[in-house]
């Protein structure tokens, strides 16, 4: 699954995770200390422990951990209890509740998506019985509502595997059980991580290779790095097969000389740009 | 096409959420409050859910007629915008949508009567004005037809409302409900044209240049009073070439003695709407022109600006007589 775009997974219990870390080859990074975190080539995936302090907690550590990014893939996997519909299948969120502040969420889905999809309903604590037909959970109403500071709704998912209903009551569930049932649907999970990071792609474009070339052969401050950023941006689409010259710049410029003999080159392109 | 359709609860049960829906059998639907809670939210990129727009029913509760902003007209001293549908099928890259909106769902507001009244009071209070109506402002007005049924629900009104005046500003060629119906003198359709080479690399689903004359002379021939608005003017470096072929095409096509009104208007956004359009689309070449900033929107330099507008209007009264033409000037 290679990406140069981060994709965020999250589950609530290690039992969710694990048939993830071993399709995915993932790592634990023994240091992180407050949720076990696992990570290979730009896939990480977290546990957060049940509820949704826990999850919302989760989401703003790992987002932090990678830098802060923004833009990236987020997809919550975790079993949820329907009324009917059969344990082991599985469906992605069209919409999401909160049981408690009644706010609604609608993940938007520009793609065709890999299974069928349902309405989740956030729980604070399990219910007895199902009195509607719904997926219930506990924890993708935070997970949305903050990954989506950290991303946009197109790139944050929610899939739940049905683990228990009406006929199979949650007592029945066990750790080996939701293991399994996740493990049934790495296909689907793979299918949906992969849209996530090509949309996540088609959004956080490439920056030119002689922009980190400049940044090491000058010196520019924090602002000045930022318009580095956007001249590199400009420069791209003006002259895409003609990229700065870098070494006839002389060396002995500040940053703010430099930015000023690109620009230069860049108002007499814009003129000139035919589309096409 | 349309694979998700939300429905704001209220009006699950009007009969034209019904007809619209009976359109869609395979699509999804999803009911919701109110169609703010999906079309609204700030983590929504345009750009992403232009790939699959869902379709969202909705009742538009009040300001369903509003005042048009100054300037913006075409002879009439009265002149009001209504909006029956948010986003547009195109996906031209200069379109204001895209930095206003967060969301690129369409929504349909299915109580059209609640428009038709308000259009009608505001005729009858001043039956001896003419008064102009504008569509398409939020949209293109007949792209849409064959769901949305708009031109066949409101050409009656202005039927009988002889001051009422209504623009269909379209790039589109669902003309069909205007072919099966008696023209009306007071409705205007009126498309918008750019130049060949820039429609094709930025008027993205739009129909060809080709394909909008074909439409036109049809409703040229029908009886149609009709529009041409070149808005907004798109700089190449050959524009002038351009414009001048662009504007030959069209005027070689159409009887120029009965067109209505031409209108022309330089390209400038709101500053906030640009940025976001720029972030949008950071490898788009029309955003990397020779643009500027200035008193909170982002147009062509004003040398560059006034150059092509001198020119095209020149151009294009070579064709038109100026009682017929307007231009849209920064001063108006």
């Amino acid at each position: 699954m290679n990406s140069r775009v981060y994709a965020h997974i999250l589950t609530a219990l290690p039992c969710e995770a694990k048939p993830l870390i071993a399709h995915y080859r993932l790592r634990r990074r023994m240091s992180i200390v407050p949720f076990p975190t696992y990570e290979k080539d730009n896939v990480t995936l977290t546990v957060t422990g049940i509820g949704k302090v826990s999850m919302a907690a989760g989401v703003a550590f790992i987002h932090q951990l990678v830098g802060g990014i923004p833009n990236t893939a987020w997809l919550n996997v975790g079993i949820a209890g329907h009324q009917n519909h059969p344990v082991g299948s599985a469906f992605i969120a069209h919409k999401i509740t909160d049981a408690d502040t009644e706010k609604c969420w609608y993940p938007p889905r520009p793609f065709i998506a890999p299974c069928k999809s349902e309405v989740i309903n956030t729980l604070s604590m399990p219910l007895a019985g199902y009195p509607e037909t719904c997926l219930y959970d506990m924890e993708a109403s935070a997970f949305y509502e903050i990954a989506t500071r950290f991303s946009t709704g197109e790139l944050v998912q929610c899939l739940k595997i049905v683990s228990d209903n009406t006929a199979n009551p949650a007592e029945n569930i066990s750790s080996r059980h939701a293991s399994t049932i996740v493990e049934a649907h790495l296909q689907t999970i793979d299918a949906l991580l992969h849209k996530q990071q090509r949309l996540a792609e088609i959004i956080n474009p490439d920056q030119p290779g002689w922009y980190s070339l400049a940044c090491k052969t000058w010196r520019f401050t924090h602002n000045e790095k930022i318009q580095l950023k956007e001249i590199a941006r400009r420069w791209q689409v003006l002259s895409p097969n003609d990229p700065p010259k870098l070494d006839e710049f002389p060396k002995s410029h500040n940053g703010k000389q430099i930015l000023g003999l690109l620009k230069t080159h860049i108002k007499t392109q814009q003129m000139n740009l035919s589309f096409g | 096409m349309i694979e998700t359709i939300y429905i704001e609860e209220a009006i699950l049960h009007h009969p034209r959420t019904q007809t619209i829906v009976a359109r869609f059998p395979k699509a999804q639907q999803i009911t919701c409050k109110r169609y703010g809670e999906v079309f609204n939210p700030k983590s929504q990129n345009f750009r992403l859910q232009k790939r699959k727009p869902a379709l969202i029913l909705a009742e538009k509760y009040k300001n369903q007629v509003l005042p048009a902003p100054p300037g913006y007209g075409v002879g009439a001293k009265h002149n009001y915008y209504f909006s029956h549908m948010l986003n547009c099928l195109y996906d031209c890259r200069y379109c204001f949508l895209q930095g206003m909106y967060q969301s690129a769902n369409y929504v349909l507001f299915v109580n059209y009567e609640t428009f038709q009244g308000q259009i009608g009071e505001i005729a009858k209070a001043t039956p001896e004005q003419e008064i102009h109506f504008f569509s398409g402002y939020d949209c293109d007005s007949l792209a849409l037809e064959p769901v949305t049924g708009f031109v066949e629900a409101f050409l009656p009104v202005f039927r009988n409302h002889a001051n009422a005046w209504l623009e269909l500003r379209t790039k589109s060629t669902q003309i069909r409900s205007l072919l099966e119906t008696e023209p009306l003198s007071n409705c205007i359709v009126a498309f918008s044209f750019t130049p060949e080479v820039i429609a094709k690399h930025i008027e993205h689903r739009a129909p060809s240049i080709q394909k909008r004359l074909e439409a036109m002379e049809k409703l040229q021939q029908a009886g149609w009073p009709l529009g041409l608005r070149f808005d907004p003017m798109i700089y190449q470096p050959d524009y002038q070439n351009q414009y001048q072929a662009l504007f030959k095409k069209i005027f070689a096509r159409l009887d120029r003695e009965n067109i209505h009104s031409v209108s022309l208007g330089s390209f400038r956004l709101p500053e906030k709407f640009f940025t976001k359009l720029d972030r949008l689309y950071p490898q788009e070449e029309l955003f990397a022109g020779p643009l500027e900033k200035s008193n909170g929107m982002v147009s062509y330099e004003s040398a560059l600006e006034q150059d092509m507008f001198e020119f095209c209007s020149e151009e294009l009264l070579k064709y038109i007589s100026p009682e017929n033409f307007y231009p849209c000037t920064v001063d108006q």
